[in-house]
């Protein structure tokens, strides 16, 4: 079957996987640069979708499933970026606090900053504060994402935040902190450089911190 | 919940297992506060671990599912309906509500407490694979909804047979989904858990965490004696969506507006929520409050209640 390139962007937008990765498959195949498949099409289409979740015209059910169909997008691309050390606008390290198992959050931030061009490590849940700092570093991380959905695990963001500082590199990375008890006076506490309330937000500052316009 | 655990010192993993824990907990908050009802709600894993999930269990904080148990949605067709009286949580939960009854004598309702057919489907597969396996495996999601609300009908069943006056309905997940899957899929079966709480003669109460936003209708059609409001929307936004003769329970923020707040701003929240909602409404927080929370500021909400009483 063959498709048109302007299908790739209704294809995020509608979350068919499917038709994302064999349009995308094509594209490659007819030598379009994939800069240009991300650029002028994902993105544009996850921006799309951020808007429409803010709008409360997508919920979870559909920003997840465009998310997906940009992964299976860039599944594609990804192998070609690195071959051509290309690089995505930044660095994510995400992950759910230790001593907390919520992860619906996190991924929808996750999901946001990979349809916003970043390249995201998720960490999953529970995860210790070594594991950030490690990862971090493993990755050449710049924006290091912290959730929590308990009050008693909002310590375990700062208890991540001290673990930078020990490990010399608290300079060298962005951290996010967010999730339902989280609020900015918590962030300023605990030295956090970020409080987002919503991923569609998330991205944008991560996108400034970058020095992306948004 | 875990405000009442820390209250009397217990560590709340001890809270959700020992129904006597429970009881004692609720007691104290009872001798202390004067709280006008008893609650057996202590954490939304109950009858996920009575179906065969294991469980990580917490000192200070509700106990969470890291594995669930639908692994494929095909291991459907081999779960078995636990028995609420068969010795594992959610006969605690039936057992909390007979240890009420011995030692209130009636003088408190009781409020049991099922999950709803949205959040016990996540609970059993996954909440992420749920999400997307509304569109991606609608029927195999339908279908699970179906096996849930008819073991929580049970489930409901038995713990009013027990005692229990209110039964409370938690469906987190129900935020999660549009409004039209919500009317469409999840409020009938949510309606038909309500109609079999009525039927064996106690009252509803549903407890959706999140913004109900566009639900409204649906929900106004469940007939609930009590709705509960999270604090992402206002209680004038929820009256003018439900009407005047909806009882309403909320909706301050329990972080921001409780445990973090001050008594006078308290009173002025609580006071401002009141005049929103007008008749049929009773002061609470949106969620549950924190184990941390201030006691001045919990006394400040019972406060604000006597002095309108």
């Amino acid at each position: 079957m063959s498709y048109e390139l302007n299908q790739l962007y209704d294809a995020v937008i509608t979350g068919d996987n499917k038709a994302s990765h064999a349009i995308t498959e094509q594209a490659l195949a007819e030598g379009i640069d994939p800069m240009k498949l991300v650029n002028d099409h994902m993105m544009p289409a996850m921006d799309e979708v951020g808007r429409r979740f803010e709008m409360n015209e997508y919920y979870v059910p559909e920003l997840l499933l465009s998310a997906r169909a940009m992964k299976a997008s860039m599944a594609l691309i990804r192998p070609l970026m690195i071959q051509c050390d290309m690089e995505p606008i930044g660095r994510v390290v995400a992950g759910t606090v230790k001593g907390d198992l919520h992860d619906i959050g996190k991924n929808l931030v996750a999901a946001m900053m990979e349809g916003g061009g970043f390249e995201v490590f998720d960490l999953g849940t529970d995860v210790a504060p070594e594991q950030f700092v490690l990862a971090a570093k493993e990755h050449n991380a710049d924006i290091v994402a912290l959730s929590a959905l308990l009050t008693t695990t909002m310590p375990s963001m700062k208890l991540t935040i001290d673990a930078f500082i020990a490990a010399g590199i608290r300079d060298q990375v962005k951290i996010f902190v967010g999730g339902a008890p989280v609020n900015q006076e918590f962030a300023d506490e605990i030295g956090a450089d970020a409080y987002r309330d919503n991923a569609v937000s998330a991205v944008a500052h991560a996108k400034q911190c970058m020095g992306i316009s948004t | 919940m875990t405000y009442a655990g820390n209250l009397i010192g217990q560590r709340y993993d001890d809270f959700c297992r020992d129904h006597r824990i429970l009881v004692e907990g609720n007691l104290a908050m009872v001798e202390r506060y004067g709280i006008d009802l008893v609650s057996c709600c202590c954490q939304p894993f109950s009858e996920a671990a009575d179906c065969g999930a294991e469980l990580e269990y917490y000192d200070n904080q509700p106990p969470a599912c890291r594995n669930h148990l639908l692994k494929e949605p095909t291991d459907l067709l081999t779960l078995k309906r636990p028995d609420p009286h068969g010795g594992g949580l959610m006969t605690e939960r039936i057992k909390a509500i007979e240890l009420f009854n011995e030692r209130l004598g009636g003088t408190h309702p009781i409020q049991g407490w099922v999950e709803g057919p949205m959040a016990q489907a996540s609970d059993l597969r996954g909440i992420n694979d749920i999400m997307l396996e509304t569109v991606t495996e609608p029927e195999f999601v339908l279908d699970l909804m179906d096996w849930v609300t008819d073991m929580e009908i049970e489930f409901a069943q038995a713990q009013i047979a027990a005692g229990a006056n209110l039964i409370g309905i938690g469906d987190a997940a129900a935020s999660l989904v549009n409004p039209n899957y919500y009317a469409d899929e999840v409020a009938p079966r949510e309606k038909k858990i309500v109609d079999a709480i009525h039927d064996a003669g106690a009252r509803v109460r549903l407890h959706i965490c999140g913004s109900i936003r566009g639900k409204y209708d649906a929900i106004k059609e469940l007939g609930v004696d009590l709705l509960d409001i999270d604090y992402l929307q206002t209680v004038a936004e929820v009256r003018e969506g439900t009407g005047p003769t909806q009882c309403l329970s909320g909706n301050i923020d329990p972080v921001r507006g409780i445990m973090d707040s001050t008594p006078s701003q308290i009173h002025d929240d609580f006071a401002k929520a009141h005049e929103e909602a007008g008749e049929n409404f009773i002061l609470a927080a949106g969620c549950e409050i924190p184990p941390d929370t201030p006691e001045e500021n919990v006394v400040a909400m019972f406060d604000y209640a006597r002095s309108v009483s």
